[in-house]
C-alpha cells in the first residue's frame, strides 16, 4: 500500500506571500465597472519600475494610467512571536549537533529490515533453549 | 431665385501655417539644435522584461538583460548631488539629472520608447528612470506632443551594470 505523503512547504517568508497573495487571488473577488460586471485583479506592490510598467499591459491604458479597480497587496512587517504555543512553537533554535536541530515528524519502519531483526531473535532464542536442554 | 455664392463649405479649410510641413520643420530645426550645436547624448538601455528573470511575486531581478542600448542625443540637465537622511538608514546621496527627449525623433526615426525603470549611461554613470513627463504639445496639437522629460536618479551599485 503506497505511504500517503503530504508535501509541507517550507515556511519562508517568500512561501507565505506568494500563498496569501494566490489565496486572495484565487478568491476571483469580482465588481460592477463601466465595462460590466469583472473580476478585479490582485498585483503584488513593491516591484521595480520596469516590471510595473512592462509586465502586464492590461492594467494599464494608453497613457500608462492604472485602470481601477485593482487590489494590491503589500507586507508592511512581520513579526515572530515566542509567546505563540501552536501545534508547533515558534520560537526555534539551532542545535549545535551534526544534524543542526532536526525535529521528527513522521518515521517511516524499513520493514524489511524489521523482520530480519524479528527472526534472528527468534534463532538466537532456540539456539539458548537447545543449550539449555544439553 | 438667386445663386447662394457664400454657401459654407462642407469641410473646414486645413489651418495655413500649422500643418505636416511646419511640424516637419520644428523637428528638423529641433534636430539639429540638438545634435549638431548642443551635441549631448546619452545612452539608452531598454530593458528586456521577457529574458530578464523576474520574480514572479516580488517582480525584482538580480540581473537584468535589456535590448541592444542606443545613442541619443538629448538636453541633460545635471541637477548636482544632495544629501538626503534616510529613516533607519542615515544619510545617503542622490545624484539626479534631467533628460529631455526629441519624442518624433525617438519613436518615428530611433524606434526607441522612454519607460520607467529604464536605464540610461550618461558620462560614465547609469541612472534609472523614474519619472516621465509630456509637458508640451506642438501647436496645441493633441496627438503632437514633441518632448518627454525623464528624471532619473543614479542606480546603486549592483543595481544595474552594462559593462
Amino acid at each position: 500500500m503506497p505511504v500517503n505523503q503530504t508535501p509541507v512547504e517550507p515556511s519562508t517568508i517568500e512561501n507565505i506571500d506568494t500563498g496569501i497573495y494566490e489565496w486572495v487571488r484565487d478568491l476571483e473577488l469580482s465588481t460592477v465597472t463601466n465595462d460590466g460586471f469583472k473580476q478585479t485583479p490582485v498585483i503584488w506592490l513593491g516591484t521595480e519600475r520596469a516590471f510595473q510598467i512592462k509586465n502586464n499591459k492590461e492594467l494599464r491604458d494608453s497613457v500608462g494610467k492604472l485602470k481601477l479597480p485593482l487590489i494590491t497587496l503589500n507586507r508592511d512587517s512581520i513579526a515572530k512571536d515566542p509567546a505563540f504555543k501552536g501545534s508547533f512553537q515558534a520560537h526555534m533554535f539551532e542545535n549545535p549537533d551534526f544534524k543542526g536541530g532536526t525535529i521528527t515528524i513522521k518515521r517511516r519502519i524499513k520493514q524489511d529490515k524489521k523482520f530480519c531483526k524479528r527472526r534472528l531473535v527468534k534463532i538466537i532464542k532456540r539456539k539458548r533453549d537447545q543449550a539449555r536442554r544439553q | 431665385m438667386s445663386d447662394d455664392k457664400w454657401k459654407k463649405p462642407d469641410q473646414p479649410p486645413p489651418p495655413m501655417f500649422l500643418g505636416e510641413k511646419e511640424r516637419n520643420l520644428v523637428k528638423q530645426v529641433n534636430d539639429e539644435i540638438i545634435e549638431r550645436v548642443i551635441g549631448q547624448q546619452v545612452l539608452y538601455f531598454p530593458l528586456d522584461i521577457e529574458h530578464t528573470d523576474y520574480h514572479p511575486l516580488y517582480g525584482e531581478a538580480v540581473e537584468k538583460t535589456f535590448l541592444p542600448p542606443v545613442r541619443v542625443f538629448a538636453l541633460v540637465e545635471y541637477q548636482g548631488v544632495e544629501t538626503q537622511f534616510e529613516q533607519g538608514l542615515g544619510i545617503d546621496k542622490v545624484t539626479k539629472i534631467n533628460v529631455k527627449f526629441h519624442k518624433k525623433r525617438l519613436t518615428e526615426d530611433q524606434d526607441l520608447y522612454v519607460r520607467e525603470g529604464d536605464f540610461v549611461r550618461y558620462g560614465d554613470i547609469y541612472y534609472e528612470v523614474v519619472k516621465l513627463v509630456e509637458p508640451r504639445l506642438l501647436f496645441g496639437q493633441p496627438e503632437q506632443s514633441f518632448e518627454i522629460q525623464a528624471e532619473c536618479i543614479r542606480a546603486r551599485d549592483g543595481l544595474f551594470n552594462a559593462s
